[in-house]
């Protein structure tokens, strides 16, 4: 059965990206530092669908190399989608990808596209990135559309790379919630240098 | 000399108490809590506790603190009103209410624990006061498997420039909760 995942970086105090976050500084003020983690170990992992390279930690990478083949789909938002200019057309892990907005761009819809635009909510970008991912993981990219999924009840597992900083302001990854608790349950946990990888389960 | 050492439980999305101020769901391992390690390590190496006006007043008698309380040792409550009835004191529990801030109480608790460490125990005001200050040497964050949504949060209006941090362990303990410890690098 397709689950639907987010695995994000975040900061002790919460945010993926700091203040002032735009196309001209995609991970907003001192936000890049979520990805330090990504640049410090020695063994090197080629993120599927695109030219990086990360160089990880032996327990990091052994996480990513089974957690990124299980994904057969992506959605993300149009805000996301702007500001990593569409990841210049290699959105991470080679997958189909679905984009929830309000208007079409245009400049995007081409022939061997790796997008496709969804303008009839998240539920429905998350259906059909279901159909699209054949059995395997949807994986949501972005806050706003991982909190739509929160609360229309779409999620099933949560992963936090809490990484050791304080960001003190910019885009929260758990915000407009409502004021109902969610509970979760813990999946794994795994202690790498510069990062703590937390995994749960939201129970129903 | 001791460590300073500043603790707190929140939920995954960091909050320390929910929309009703409750911590009541932070803490369904109640009564598990105290067994496991790091409580048990904490009891052995606290020498002076400090907590806020706001903490102390989560305990509906303040008398129950002697002899029950987890941590019998000197306890220095930070308020800007000394309560008229002091609580009840044992030999080794004893209640030192400090009106003259965060520094002095934290001062005022390293002599009394000595070789041993102090612990900072909260509220979330009391936790972002001593690491603003530069005061703790650890900070040792509880995660729980919940999305509070709603409440206080524990690092709210802290810039990242007033602290820097380096994961020490983490531990996964019963009820999902998952210790983190910290050093603050000064």
């Amino acid at each position: 059965m397709s689950k639907v995942t987010v695995e994000l970086s975040v900061s002790l105090d919460g945010f993926v990206a700091g203040p002032h976050d735009g196309p001209q500084n995609p991970m907003g003020d001192g936000g890049v530092r979520l990805f330090d983690w990504y640049y410090s170990g020695d063994v090197n992992f080629p993120l599927p669908g695109t030219d990086m390279v990360f160089q990880i930690s032996p327990a990091s990478a052994e996480l990513l190399r089974e957690s990124w083949p299980m994904i057969g789909a992506s959605v993300t938002g149009r805000r996301t989608f702007d500001i990593t200019n569409g990841w210049d057309g290699q959105p991470p892990g080679g997958v189909p990808h679905f984009v929830v907005t309000h208007a079409i761009p245009q400049e995007w819809v081409r022939e061997g596209s790796p997008f496709t635009f969804v303008t009839d909510g998240v539920e429905s970008a998350v259906e059909k990135a279901k159909q699209a991912a054949g059995g395997k993981h949807v994986d949501i990219i972005g806050a706003s559309i991982v909190q739509q999924c929160i609360k229309a009840d779409l999620l099933d597992e949560i992963q936090i790379n809490l990484v050791p900083i304080l960001l003190g302001g910019g885009v929260r990854l758990f915000d407009h919630l409502g004021s109902e608790p969610i509970e979760l349950e813990r999946i794994t946990v795994v202690e790498a240098p510069g990062v703590t990888h937390l995994r749960y389960r939201v129970v129903r | 000399m001791g460590k300073v050492v500043a603790g707190m439980t929140i939920s995954l999305d960091g909050f320390i108490n929910d929309r009703d101020g409750s911590v009541a769901s932070l803490y369904p391992d109640l009564d598990e809590l105290r067994n496991t390690e790091p409580l048990q390590e904490a009891i052995r190496t606290t020498g002076a506790v400090v907590m806020g006006r706001n903490a102390f007043a989560m305990s509906d008698d303040p008398d129950s603190y002697a002899g029950s309380y987890e941590f019998q040792v000197p306890i220095f409550v930070l308020t800007h009103k000394v309560p008229t009835k002091h609580p009840k004191e044992t030999d080794e529990l004893t209640f030192t209410f400090v009106t003259e801030g965060m520094e002095s109480a934290v001062t005022q608790a390293r002599a009394a624990a000595g070789e041993r460490d102090v612990a900072v125990i909260g509220g979330a005001s009391v936790i972002r006061q001593c690491l603003r200050a530069g005061l703790a040497d650890e900070l040792h964050i509880d995660v729980m498997p919940v999305l509070l949504c709603d409440g206080f949060r524990l690092f709210q209006g802290m810039e990242p420039s007033q602290i820097q941090l380096e994961r020490l362990t983490v531990m996964e303990l019963p009820a999902g909760r998952t210790h983190l410890r910290f050093r603050i690098v000064k």
